[in-house]
């Protein structure tokens, strides 16, 4: 039993990483709440680990302390109400609405109901969920929302540590990812110490900025920052683990388009003839856009057409925005029919396409340096 | 003492106004009452969850049924039957009237909430596999749910009045 | 039926009407408070649970007649006293509501539980502030069962002489006299109703929340 609650500390010490976690020996493990950091666990007794955190499970021995102060000496209440908590199904209270959910982690450290209702109801906007949101019960939310609120509750209480166990992975993939992004983007505005827990590589690969993977049986594999677990893979689990995808995975890692040099795109407008499309058209595609100049889809000129309308336009191209991962232009370029990945800014609006050509050359170059630098 | 004294006394346990043959009585009610009472109460019950149909009205009929006070109903009946009959059948049948009105409801409602909690993939199951709707009922439903009816079955408590001679 | 009697008879049936109400609703609320802790107390046994809840049922099967008979020997109160009824009803309500109470705990979901103990609630609490709110639905659903019952329950004691409308059977067995059983069943069904949609009324005040109100 003893081995199996140290190894268990060390998943938790290791989940963290070096600057806020570290485990000074194999029983004893610390947890600084003093920098943000993201720490993903995934894989084997993940759970467990994580409820060993705020006592949901008593290890029976080692230690584990947050901010010098080890938590079995604690009161369980008090240690419990400084660590923010997100579950699976995010475990709202049914009989309370929206405001009083994310309230309650207020309420229950001390703070009067008004300002909690005040706190929550900024919460709510925070996390992406309008005012109207604020009187429903959890049952009038979609599962989405409800972990979005379910968020925003473990925040109500301005922890400094929290632990999210699986917390997107109820949800369906189209949800899922806009949770993700609405996560990042919250944890650059608030900077809390998050442990999360996944069974999911890449949400562990875009989420965290130390991954730890646990062996079945709960033994640590590897831990390191998403970029080493791909380049520089332990041993054979974790290269299985990360997955046969991982030359393409790396693209995430591996700059941004804003390297790529962009070719400015001739455009056609909805309601234009075919002769000004043809007259526009570098080829047999030429690209839609709307009166903002955002990309609507691609024309094909070898299709009979006298006007170019929005439900004759091919759509099976993906857009990259600016400043986003080279994979997503690379998936642009890839799934473009023309061949040409469409770029746009941070407003949607179009910047010019990349071929296929430019970005393996960015690639190449960028190739020799980058998998150098992952090397330790 | 005396307690003990009228529990040993075998005098009190014989003949025909004796403690055995009292609890035979008492058993003899119980059972012909369950009979009754399943075979009127379990088939409703059956319908409405098999079908979804009638299901307001089986509840407040329940609910009805069970606010009817029995020994009232009893009173009228005895009434109502005396003129009926001569013998002993004149107090037993508004006796098993009563106790079948109280022990339908329970039945019902068991039986019903029973088969509608029946998981409906393990229906569907059955249905694909070409079981026919009503063989489907006892195939598939009824096993799974014969447990739920009969525990209230056995929460029926028939509440014994004094023999009026 | 004989209507000149019942408007002779008005002020005395109106008598027994109250009593008939006193009597079954105070031993419910009673049973309420009792089967509350209770109801936890068999939630919370683990595996000892069926048997606290077989245990409580089976109070239910004491005939009532001999139950109104023996309390007195019990209590030491005099035989037409009410409390007895009380007493016994109180029994009767409570072996109903301690099952329901248990059951009532049991629907609610254990990742509720998980993420109120996580948030730091302390056990008291959790119970006040999530169990028993989320039980409410659960507990009305048993609780108009216990109440309706109760009323039907109630008239037996007319048979040791608590008043209430179960003495207007007794008179009218006495007297072969259809009108006052009549009366007597139709105000007991009467308040039945009103006392059914009593705690309808409260159990949807009580859950807001609940869907099945919408």
């Amino acid at each position: 039993m003893k081995a199996i609650v140290a190894k268990r500390l060390a998943e938790v010490a290791a989940a963290l990483g070096g600057a806020s976690a570290r485990a000074t020996s194999a029983r004893k493990v610390a947890i600084g709440s003093d920098c943000s950091s993201q720490g993903i666990i995934i894989w084997n007794a993940k759970t467990t680990s994580l409820r060993m955190i705020n006592r949901l499970i008593t290890p029976s021995s080692g230690s584990i302390s947050i901010d010098g102060e080890p938590t079995e000496k604690m009161d369980v209440v008090k240690l419990r109400r400084r660590i923010g908590y997100v579950i699976q199904h995010a475990g709202l209270f049914p009989h309370r609405t929206v405001v009083e959910n994310i309230a309650t982690t207020a309420r229950l450290s001390g703070v009067t109901r008004p300002k909690a209702l005040a706190t929550a109801r900024e919460l709510l906007d925070r996390v992406g969920l309008g005012g109207e949101f604020a009187n429903r019960y959890p049952w009038q939310l979609s599962g989405g929302q409800q972990q979005r609120v379910g968020v925003a509750r473990a925040l109500a209480s301005d922890p400094q540590l929290m632990l999210m166990d699986e917390p997107f992975s109820a949800v369906d993939p189209v949800v899922r990812t806009q949770l993700q992004d609405e996560f990042l983007r919250l944890q650059r505005d608030i900077g809390k110490t998050i442990i999360m827990v996944t069974h999911d590589i890449d949400e562990a690969l875009k989420l965290g900025n130390q991954v730890a993977m646990l062996r079945t049986g709960g033994t640590l594999a590897q831990v390191a920052t998403p970029r080493q677990l791909l380049a520089q893979p332990a041993d054979n689990f974790v290269a299985d683990f990360v997955g046969r995808d991982r030359g393409y995975r790396f693209l995430g890692f591996a700059g941004t388009a804003d390297a790529v040099r962009l070719v400015s795109e001739p455009t056609v407008r909805l309601g234009a003839t075919v002769d000004e499309a043809k007259a526009a058209a570098l080829g047999r595609w030429v690209l839609a856009v709307d009166d903002h100049e955002r990309p609507l889809g691609w024309v094909d000129l070898d299709r009979p057409f006298t006007h170019v309308r929005q439900d004759g336009l091919n759509l099976s191209g993906t857009l990259s925005a600016q400043g986003e991962p080279l994979r997503a232009l690379l998936d642009a370029v890839l799934s473009a029919p023309s061949g040409r990945g469409v770029v746009t800014d941070a407003d949607g609006r179009l910047l010019g396409t990349a071929t296929l050509a430019s970005v393996s050359s960015v690639l190449e170059d960028g190739r020799s340096r980058d998998w150098a630098e992952a090397q330790p | 003492m005396r307690f003990f004294g009228y529990l040993f006394d075998p005098e009190k346990w014989g003949g025909p106004e004796g403690i055995l043959a009292l609890c035979g009585q008492h058993l003899g009610y119980t059972l012909v009452t369950l009979m009754i009472a399943g075979a009127i109460g379990f088939p409703f019950g059956v319908y409405v969850g098999h079908t979804g149909r009638g299901v307001t009205l089986v509840a407040g009929l329940a609910n009805a049924l069970r606010a009817l006070p029995s020994l009232g109903l009893l009173v009228l009946l005895v009434i109502l039957c005396g003129p009926l009959f001569t013998s002993d059948l004149a107090f037993a049948v508004p006796s098993l009237i009563v106790l079948v009105l109280l022990a339908v409801p329970p039945i019902m409602t068991t039986t019903y909430a029973g088969i509608a909690a029946v998981d409906p993939a393990a229906v569907d199951a059955a249905r694909g596999m070409a079981i026919g709707r009503s063989a489907s009922s006892f195939m598939s439903k009824f096993p799974a749910r014969c447990r739920s009816s009969f525990p209230a079955c056995g929460m029926q408590r028939c509440r014994s009045y004094p023999r009026r001679r | 039926m004989n209507l000149d009697w019942i408007i002779a008879e008005a002020g005395t049936i109106g008598t027994l009407f109250l009593w008939h109400f006193g009597l079954s609703v105070v031993p419910v609320l009673l049973s309420l408070v009792l089967a509350i802790p209770l109801g936890w107390l068999a939630h919370r046994s683990g595996f000892m649970r069926p048997f606290w809840l077989g245990l409580a049922g089976l109070f239910y099967t004491i005939p009532s007649l001999a139950l109104f008979v023996l309390l007195p020997l019990v209590l030491h109160t005099r035989i037409l006293d009410p409390i007895n009824v009380v007493v016994a009803l109180t029994i009767y309500a409570l072996a109903m509501l301690v099952r329901t109470v248990a059951d009532g705990l049991s629907t609610v979901s254990p990742e509720t539980l998980q993420a109120a103990t996580a948030m730091g609630y302390r056990p008291a609490a959790r119970f006040l502030r999530v169990e028993l709110p989320l039980a409410v639905p659960a507990i009305t659903a048993g609780l108009r069962v216990a109440v309706v019952s109760n009323v039907s329950i109630v008239s037996i004691a007319a048979l040791i002489g608590t008043p209430q409308l179960g003495s207007l059977f007794t008179q009218g067995l006495q007297l072969r006299f259809l009108t006052p059983i009549v009366t007597g069943i139709v105000l007991c069904i009467v308040l039945a109703a009103l006392l059914d949609l009593a705690v309808v009324w409260a159990g949807f005040r009580l859950s807001p929340w609940n869907r099945s109100n919408k």
